[in-house]
């Protein structure tokens, strides 16, 4: 049989060799975020003031990107997309962990991946980001006793759009490649109108 | 066309293909269907070696070593998985085989009332390409003859006394009674009774295995 993915699960490589793969992904992860101007907290944060969305372009874009991919590779019938891990949905302690790592973004500067990015190349302040990471985890892992109850609330499984909604896969990828192409644009609108106040309020 | 195609920047044209790429998938598929493909010649060999089967007496020992690194797949309806039930076996009705969501490695035995729709259900997963799959042999009727109400031999020798020593252990372990006197059975009178169903395993639905450990993904 011809070779299909997802790799591991097939058995094509065993689980040593999976770190190894995981390293490479990361790796890469991490030097096309650096790419992207994302290792310089200036750059993340200036999404919030609206006057350089490129973070949300490039995730929207590599969002838009995986999702074609899979689509068509799994249509192809070289990837069985059942297989692949879906995280499980908690609806509440994931919008509350949503919130709090957004204030972090906002207040540090940096999103966890970004941080590491930035650390890469040098800068002190992602090193104080990623202490903070390492300082939070470990209060979040003391006091986990304490948050479990809520932590586990509300167990969904692994929600699809296609899933709950019973729209067509296919019709799902389409309105979000709309919706992307439709943010680009709203994207470089706001860009124009906010680099402009910007730059009068100066 | 084509010259206004080359006259935009690179980003709009990115954009044109994502959008062309995303009609074209409004009538993708991704997700596993009803088709699949079988090696008939593979598969044959493998049921000649008498490959994907397990006897009853060897899922009681798994259970009883409370082995993890296989599922036990019960393929009747919820009501008669509720009366009785081979412990830690998670209920998929045979209707809702498509939805079980097993990986392409992973160790899988089911079992049904009889053979036949087990044996059924282990072709349709196998020729979906899941190669870990299993059957109980005899399914529920010989695990009740050999596990719940096993026919203990009677006679003298180690062997024989240790035989039956090993099944009268079995037996009270997954809450049987044996049948005593060898061929005749002539140890009972009472009609036999299952045991009552064992607390189940929270019956994962089928699509999703239960939430287990939370993973850490994200930016």
């Amino acid at each position: 049989m011809a070779m299909m993915a997802p790799f591991l699960k097939f058995g094509a490589f065993g689980e040593p060799a999976s770190l190894v793969v995981a390293f490479i992904i990361g790796i890469s992860f991490g030097f096309w975020l650096e790419r992207a101007g994302f290792g310089s907290a200036r750059k993340l944060v200036s999404q919030f003031y609206l006057n350089d969305l490129a973070v949300f372009k490039v995730m929207f874009t590599a969002i838009v990107t995986a999702m074609l991919g899979v689509t068509y590779l799994s249509w192809a019938g070289w990837l069985d997309l059942s297989l692949v891990y879906l995280v499980p949905t908690y609806l509440a302690p994931q919008v509350v962990g949503g919130l709090v790592l957004g204030v972090g973004f906002v207040v540090g500067g940096y999103c966890p991946g970004t941080s590491m990015a930035a650390v890469a190349t040098g800068r002190l302040d992602g090193l104080a980001y990623v202490a903070g990471i390492l300082a939070g985890t470990l209060a979040f892992a003391e006091a986990f006793p304490w948050v479990k109850g809520f932590y586990n609330v509300g167990p969904l499984g692994a929600v699809t759009i296609p899933g709950s909604t019973g729209l067509p896969y296919g019709v799902v990828v389409f309105a979000v490649v709309l919706m992307a192409l439709g943010g680009f644009y709203g994207a470089s609108l706001l860009e124009r109108r906010f680099a402009a106040s910007a730059g009068e309020s100066r | 066309m084509k010259d206004w195609l080359w006259t935009r920047t690179l980003n709009e044209r990115l954009a044109l293909l994502a959008l062309v790429l995303g009609l074209v998938a409004v009538a993708a598929t991704p997700y596993r269907g009803g088709r699949a493909v079988v090696d008939a010649k593979d598969l044959t060999a493998e049921i000649a070696a008498g490959h994907g089967r397990v006897t009853p007496l060897e899922l009681a020992d798994w259970i009883i070593q409370d082995r993890e690194d296989f599922r036990l797949i019960d393929l009747r309806s919820e009501a008669e998985f509720q009366r009785y039930h081979i412990p830690t076996a998670e209920n998929v009705p045979v209707e809702r085989l498509g939805e079980l969501a097993i990986g392409h490695q992973e160790k899988v035995l089911v079992y049904a009332a009889s053979d036949l729709p087990a044996a059924q259900a282990w072709l349709v997963l196998r020729s979906q390409g899941y190669r870990g799959v299993s059957v109980l042999d005899g399914s529920l009727g010989r695990w009740n003859d050999e596990v719940l109400f096993p026919v203990i031999p009677d006679g003298q020798g180690a062997a024989v006394q240790a035989d039956a020593g090993k099944l009268r252990a079995v037996c009270a372990f997954f809450g049987g009674r044996p049948r005593i006197g060898g061929r005749d059975a002539v140890g009972f009178a009472a009609p036999l009774a299952l045991p009552a169903p064992v607390a189940a395993p929270p019956a994962p639905k089928a699509g999703g295995k239960a939430p287990a450990v939370k993973k850490k993904e994200g930016c």
